[in-house]
């Protein structure tokens, strides 16, 4: 066995939505081609037209984390024999039912874009296996860029959403922000806000999708789920201290550990409620991932030493604190695997390492799926409750 | 010029704040470990940026060539299209 290359990846996508499984999926053309020409696919899964709550899954951002869009291609495919068959999954120690598997597709919009950005993923496969970023070439202007070791131009996609992403204007000078102005980085955040057809197709699924109120991207390595924010610390009181108060400009990114404490105190707004399904929501992930094979991965706020800008997760879940038209999104990471002796194996393991990771994320996934179903049919009777 | 994984250790977590704020350095934040005598990341780095660091007074252990290392890597990526049989029965 080996890791699919960017055509199987499209291949397995369409297949799932073959006839055999029509009544119950939709296959998705993503409407941005990539710098290099491509059309991406992703898929959704549910029963009926549409569905009152949603998860979306999204891989294969980061070019050289091989194992992601394998990861949920893996689910996909689970998801949709299981349903038609009526069976269970098994995925090393951790089992869902043949019930629990028909209740997340009646119940949920499960859509999965696996491969977001496959002009990486093919080059990462074919030229420079450690390749971060999208294909973009370089801009007039822009610098002559080293090359091997994931160095030369292109976006970190990972750092473009419309989140923060002015990161000189909104964080502290001080702080050690992992994303970079250098269009030869490999964490570049791009000439402009969401400037890359890749970032443009994640947020169109969200634009597409209402129903969508869990975000999960998959990405490597440390063995680590992490929720919002990734900015700055949290704190669950002051609601005006936030992302989007030009007020604390020049003051984020500093979380309390830091040597000295925050100067400025800044911390990043999060509603308790938000943050108590976060945790709720991401231990039943984490034990399941355990359930599958044994191995413990984190859950912990995204922030740390490094905090970053323009990401995936805090951008999916910062949209409705803009918009009160829009339901809550709440955002997740996953890291998958361990750091490996070699950096290179930390991103891509050797493919029989890489089987027991696919069928813990997929553990972890299908039981994040199961706790969304309860969440929203205890809202549909709470609903009910207050009709009555 | 070669890219090598880099053990960078440091005295504490304001000498690991620097290695983004002032070196520049691409780290790997999920390998921040705190260790008995400061701490610990891996990072990226070429020749010149390692000397760098040490003249800065951090201690630099150097690992694999990572560009030698990932093409290793490429045996493990699949060829053709496993699924195009299946995809007959699709299209």
């Amino acid at each position: 066995m080996t890791y699919l290359n960017v055509d199987e990846v499209e291949t397995a996508i369409a297949l799932a939505t073959g006839p055999a499984n029509a009544s119950f999926t939709e296959l998705i053309t993503l409407p941005h081609q990539t710098w290099e020409g491509r059309t991406c696919h992703a898929i959704r899964v549910h029963q009926d037209a549409a569905a009152r709550s949603g998860v979306y899954l999204l891989g294969g951002v980061h070019a050289r984390e091989w194992g992601s869009p394998d990861i949920l291609v893996n689910f996909v495919q689970l998801l949709t024999d299981a349903y038609r068959s009526g069976t269970g999954i098994t995925q090393g120690g951790a089992e869902v039912s043949a019930e629990q598997v028909r209740a997340i597709v009646d119940t949920l919009d499960v859509v999965v874009f696996p491969q977001a950005n496959p002009d990486g993923r093919h080059y990462s496969m074919t030229v420079d296996p450690m390749w971060r970023k999208n294909r973009r070439p370089a801009d007039a202007g822009d610098p002559g860029c080293l090359s091997g070791g994931g160095n030369g131009p292109g976006v970190d996609i990972n750092r473009n959403y419309n989140f923060l992403w002015d990161f000189p204007t909104t964080f502290s000078t001080s702080a050690p922000v992992a994303t970079s102005a250098d269009p030869c980085s490999e964490i570049y955040y791009g000439p402009g806000a969401v400037s890359e057809p890749e970032t443009r197709n994640v947020v169109w699924l969200l634009d597409r999708y209402p129903s969508v109120g869990y975000f999960i991207d998959v990405h490597s390595f440390g063995e680590a789920i992490l929720f919002n924010w990734g900015d700055d610390d949290g704190q669950v009181t002051d609601p005006s201290m936030n992302f989007s108060n030009p007020v604390y400009d020049g003051k984020r990114g500093i979380p309390d550990g830091t040597p000295g404490g925050d100067p400025d105190k800044y911390r990043e707004y999060i509603p308790a409620d938000d943050r108590h399904t976060l945790v709720t929501l991401g231990t039943m992930m984490r034990d399941a991932i355990q359930a599958a094979h044994g191995r413990p991965y984190t859950l912990k706020q995204a922030v740390g030493l490094y905090p970053t800008s323009g990401t995936s997760d805090d951008y999916a879940y910062s949209r409705s604190f803009l918009d009160s038209s829009k339901d809550t999104v709440l955002g997740y990471t996953i890291e998958w695997g361990p750091q490996q002796s070699s950096i290179s194996k930390s991103f891509h393991p050797d493919y029989p390492d890489m089987v027991p990771i696919i069928e813990e994320v997929t553990a972890g996934l299908l039981a994040f799926c199961l706790a969304a179903v309860r969440r929203t049919l205890d809202a549909t009777l709470a609903d009910a409750g207050t009709n009555w | 010029m070669p890219n090598y994984h880099v053990s960078i250790h440091g005295a504490d977590r304001e000498a690991m704040a620097d290695l983004v704020r002032a070196h520049h350095v691409r780290v790997y934040d999920q390998t921040l470990t705190d260790e008995d005598t400061g701490y610990r990341v891996s990072a990226l780095a070429d020749d010149e940026t390692i000397k760098r660091l040490q003249g800065a007074g951090y201690r630099v252990e150097q690992h694999e060539d990572v560009d030698e290392a990932a093409q290793d890597s490429l045996r493990h990526v699949g060829q053709g299209n496993r699924f195009l049989d299946q995809a007959g029965d699709v299209r």
